[in-house]
């Protein structure tokens, strides 16, 4: 496990953000940095969550675990880690002072359910 | 069209598509083809707003004898070295391509053929060097009508597609083809050793420019793809993948951020979305008839 986890995470810019969802994929505008991104679904997801709050890595892969109706181990986890700094290295999201962090409670994402749980990356 | 002449010029003033040009030109050679071209569109009012003001003149004084050029010029800017004045007509085809590109923002542009039946717009977007306008200028007497070679200009009102009927540009071996396959083409004189090879001009057919204030809705993308010999091949294309190919062809997404974002989303929302790889043209119109919902009542 990397130092994803021992933070809290956000979205860098939500209002920024314009959305085009495809069948699996997701085309995503930053009027922020001016660039286009195309995210596979569990990115996508991710993106949404810390769109709505601030996540606790913790809170985050047990919540995307549960939608993805995956189990929680090791390999999610560095799972999980890795589409984070993927999107941190995209300047969608950032790590933040836990202070800030309202913790997780389990909310579903706006984007609806996310049922599939092969491998994904950010493209 | 409306000319006149002043002194040391003639002038010109026409449409093209949404865009009313200004030319004044002392080159001789060039305003037949002028005329010849776009002769059969409306003409503008006198007092129309004009979107591009251009000039093509001579070169230097010193190379008005030997080996005579034409320089482009674009509100006072000269954008490109200059041409021989025999290629006057290609330097102002391309260069009022260049003119639109750097000044068409209210439409989202991308670079494509543009051909419509039935009020449905086929969008054919693609490289430079993939057969784009040959394939456009064989649809184009394939029952399909021409709106453009090059530009597919999607307004912000409803996402339709406006026509911009210029001048299509046949290169190489695709003048012969053009000439082989639809013998009712008027193709203009052969520029040989033009910066693009041997080049010449279909003219617009003349239903294309009579019509040129009709737009299409768009309803097919097809991303085509020449291959010397190949057998046609022609699938679905994921609009995920059509999104991001078209957001990389288009001469101005960038430039329009979260608007060119928005619109090109529509637009891939509302079409059905192909890609095409071909080696005969006949194999492609062919497959084109069976596009969804061409042949609906």
């Amino acid at each position: 496990m990397d130092d994803a986890t021992g933070c809290n995470w956000g979205a860098v810019a939500p209002s920024a953000l314009h959305w085009a969802e495809w069948d699996t994929e997701t085309s995503l505008f930053n009027a922020d940095t001016g660039e286009t991104h195309l995210l596979s679904e569990l990115p996508a997801t991710t993106l949404r969550l810390l769109c709505e709050r601030d996540w606790t890595f913790d809170a985050l892969y047990a919540h995307l675990a549960s939608l993805c109706e995956t189990d929680v181990t090791p390999a999610w986890q560095e799972k999980i880690a890795g589409v984070l700094h993927s999107l941190e290295a995209l300047e969608l999201v950032e790590q933040r002072a836990a202070a800030t962090a309202r913790g997780g409670d389990g909310t579903r994402p706006r984007g609806g359910t996310f049922q599939r749980s092969e491998e994904h990356a950010v493209v | 069209m409306l000319s006149y002449s002043t002194s040391s010029a003639q002038n010109f003033l026409y449409r093209s598509g949404p865009f009313v040009v200004r030319l004044r030109t002392p080159i001789k050679g060039l305003q037949p083809l002028l005329r010849w071209c776009y002769d059969a569109a409306e003409e503008p009012a006198a007092d129309a707003y004009v979107h591009l003001n251009l000039r093509v003149d001579q070169g230097p004084l010193r190379r008005r004898f030997l080996k005579p050029q034409a320089v482009f010029r674009f509100e006072n800017r000269t954008p490109f070295e200059p041409y021989p004045q025999n290629h006057a007509f290609p330097l102002l085809e391309w260069g009022t391509n260049w003119c639109i590109a750097m000044r068409g923002h209210r439409f989202l542009m991308l670079h494509a053929g543009v051909l419509e039946r039935g009020g449905q717009a086929l969008i054919l977007p693609a490289m430079p060097g993939s057969g784009k306008t040959t394939l456009t200028a064989a649809l184009a007497y394939r029952g399909w009508r021409f709106l453009s070679d090059e530009f597919a200009l999607i307004d912000g009102d409803r996402g339709h597609v406006h026509p911009l009927p210029r001048a299509a540009p046949l290169k190489n071996n695709a003048i012969d083809v053009i000439r082989a396959l639809a013998p009712a083409a008027e193709i203009g004189p052969v520029f040989e050793k033009t910066r693009k090879g041997t080049v010449a001009h279909l003219r617009p057919p003349r239903d294309a420019l009579e019509r040129q204030h009709e737009t299409a809705a768009p309803a097919w993308i097809v991303f085509p793809r020449y291959i010397a010999g190949h057998d046609l091949r022609i699938g679905r294309l994921s609009r995920s993948m059509a999104f991001t190919r078209l957001s990389q062809n288009s001469f101005n997404y960038r430039i329009l951020g979260a608007t060119g974002f928005e619109r090109l989303a529509t637009l891939i929302r509302r079409c059905a979305c192909f890609s095409a790889e071909y080696g005969r043209l006949d194999d492609i119109a062919a497959a084109l008839e069976g596009l969804p919902g061409l042949h609906a009542p």
